[in-house]
């Protein structure tokens, strides 16, 4: 081996001749594996957390700026306490804050079972991940079915994937619970007195809820919307037709503070429990109405 | 979790690349470098609705880098089932001979840090600049220097990528000359 470009040589000769053939079913089998363990290790982190009594009331309701605001307490307001975790020591994953309810139901009838959507941030307040729990009515059991991780810029936003991308103000999912029903979730990396989700031209307020261990703030909307295309994924542009959502924040003045369209974070999509398994209905059922009223009432 | 048709284009367009790239990082270990591409694709499977800037490989490279490093703490441990029954049936392949002309690079691998591997898998097999393999295994710039010249090192002086001896070579100088190169 004589210099750098034989080396190039012999790593690529010496692989060319592998041959490898995995399943397809056996990602699938795996996938499932990954998420289960994932449920599972923030499950034992927040029972932790419950058991030492660490968990203080971060979740501030209806934050505006400047203004004092009411303290988010889990089963006020008439919403069922939210997640309780099974008291299993052990664990990796910090809580940074209790779940968020949405008040959004979701039907899942391919396990025949209505869950809850519920929001919220676990990890280190430097290496968060934004989570969606969903909630099972008549057990009550939470399932955390997507976790989105990333890091934290100095200055609050959300960094790039690389060194060098642009930092991000805005996450922003949405869930299909209906043919013209979306509820779409997520955060802004700043306070807000007002958020709004647009689009087909329409733009609806979103209720807000500060997080005091990121200050960062939450927004979850319900809206009649036609969701954004399934298939959207599938070329290497973002899509930009007219479901193509816009969130944008405003301050007590009513100025927009930062607005964004379509891109990496905003307009992906929510893994849940209807649609990781195969459906008899195919298409999405509409969304029964909420079990709780949100403390914080959009405009 | 509805799945985009795409996914499995991409499984069958980039398992192959990324099985090269494990057997490297793994050092060879076939089977480990299966069950690395294996988890790799099962994590981009979950996140794959939110993939959506066209970077699926680098996010699947990145995904099976950091798999790697961090092996043992982040794979379920598998389980062994002895059997009577030898599942391998002959397919007329040469194997040994495949084996023999992938040992050299692959066993000098193995006298390398993960880290090290790491480092040559992405520079010189990836062909990714050092700043790119320093943001890819999370750890500075300076380190990525260290760590290759390191590896380098090693290799030259690996006996599984010596030179075969060229008694009447008549030029011994030139050719060290041209070791030092890397």
């Amino acid at each position: 081996m004589k210099d750098i470009d034989d080396l190039r040589h012999a790593l690529d000769a010496e692989t060319a001749d592998l041959t490898v053939h995995i399943p397809a079913s056996l990602i699938r089998r795996r996938a499932r594996r990954v998420r289960t363990r994932q449920g599972a290790t923030l499950a034992a982190a927040g029972a932790v957390a419950v058991a030492v009594g660490a968990i203080p009331a971060f979740l501030l309701i209806g934050a505006t700026p400047g203004s004092s605001v009411p303290e988010y307490a889990p089963g006020a307001f008439g919403c069922p306490t939210p997640t309780r975790f099974p008291p299993d020591p052990g664990g990796e994953v910090r809580s940074l804050g209790p779940l968020v309810e949405t008040g959004a139901t979701l039907d899942a009838p391919n396990v025949n079972t209505r869950y809850d959507v519920l929001i919220g941030l676990e990890g280190t307040r430097d290496q968060p991940g934004f989570i969606v729990a969903f909630r099972d009515q008549e057990t009550a059991a939470v399932q955390v079915w997507d976790t989105l991780g990333f890091g934290r810029e100095s200055n609050g936003d959300i960094a790039g994937k690389r060194a060098g991308d642009p930092a991000y103000q805005f996450l922003s999912s949405q869930l299909a619970l209906g043919p013209n029903k979306v509820l779409d979730i997520g955060l802004y990396t700043r306070a807000a007195h007002r958020i709004t989700v647009t689009s087909e031209g329409h733009a609806t307020d979103a209720h807000i809820a500060k997080n005091a261990a990121t200050g960062w703030t939450f927004f979850w909307v319900q809206r009649s919307a036609r969701p954004l295309p399934t298939d959207r994924f599938a070329t290497p542009e973002h899509y930009r037709g007219p479901e193509q959502v816009t969130v944008t924040a405003y301050d007590g003045a009513g100025r927009p503070q930062h607005t964004a369209t379509g891109g990496p974070l905003v307009g992906g999509s929510v893994q849940n429990p209807r649609d990781g398994s195969p459906s008899e209905s195919g298409a999405p059922s509409a969304t029964a109405v909420p079990t709780c009223l949100i403390a914080s009432t959009p405009k | 979790m509805p799945e985009p048709e795409s996914f499995d284009d991409f499984v069958r367009a980039c398992s192959y690349r990324l099985y090269r790239v494990g057997c490297l990082l793994t050092g060879g270990d076939l089977a480990r470098a299966e069950d690395l591409v294996a988890e790799t694709l099962a994590r981009l499977y979950l996140a794959w609705p939110r993939i959506r800037d066209g970077d699926g490989f680098g996010y699947a490279r990145r995904t099976m880098v950091n798999l790697h490093t961090d092996w043992w703490r982040r794979l379920p441990r598998r389980h062994e089932t002895l059997t009577g029954e030898v599942p391998d049936v002959p397919d007329g392949t040469d194997h040994g001979n495949q084996l023999a002309r992938r040992d050299s690079i692959v066993r000098a691998l193995r006298g390398l840090t993960r880290r090290e591997r790491a480092v040559v898998a992405l520079r010189y097999f990836l062909d990714l600049t050092e700043q790119e393999t320093a943001n890819e295994l999370g750890v500075s710039l300076g380190t990525v220097k260290s760590a290759n010249a390191r590896a380098l090192a090693k290799l030259r002086v690996s006996p599984d990528l010596a030179e075969p001896a060229r008694s009447a070579s008549p030029l011994p100088a030139a050719a060290s000359a041209l070791h030092r190169e890397f």
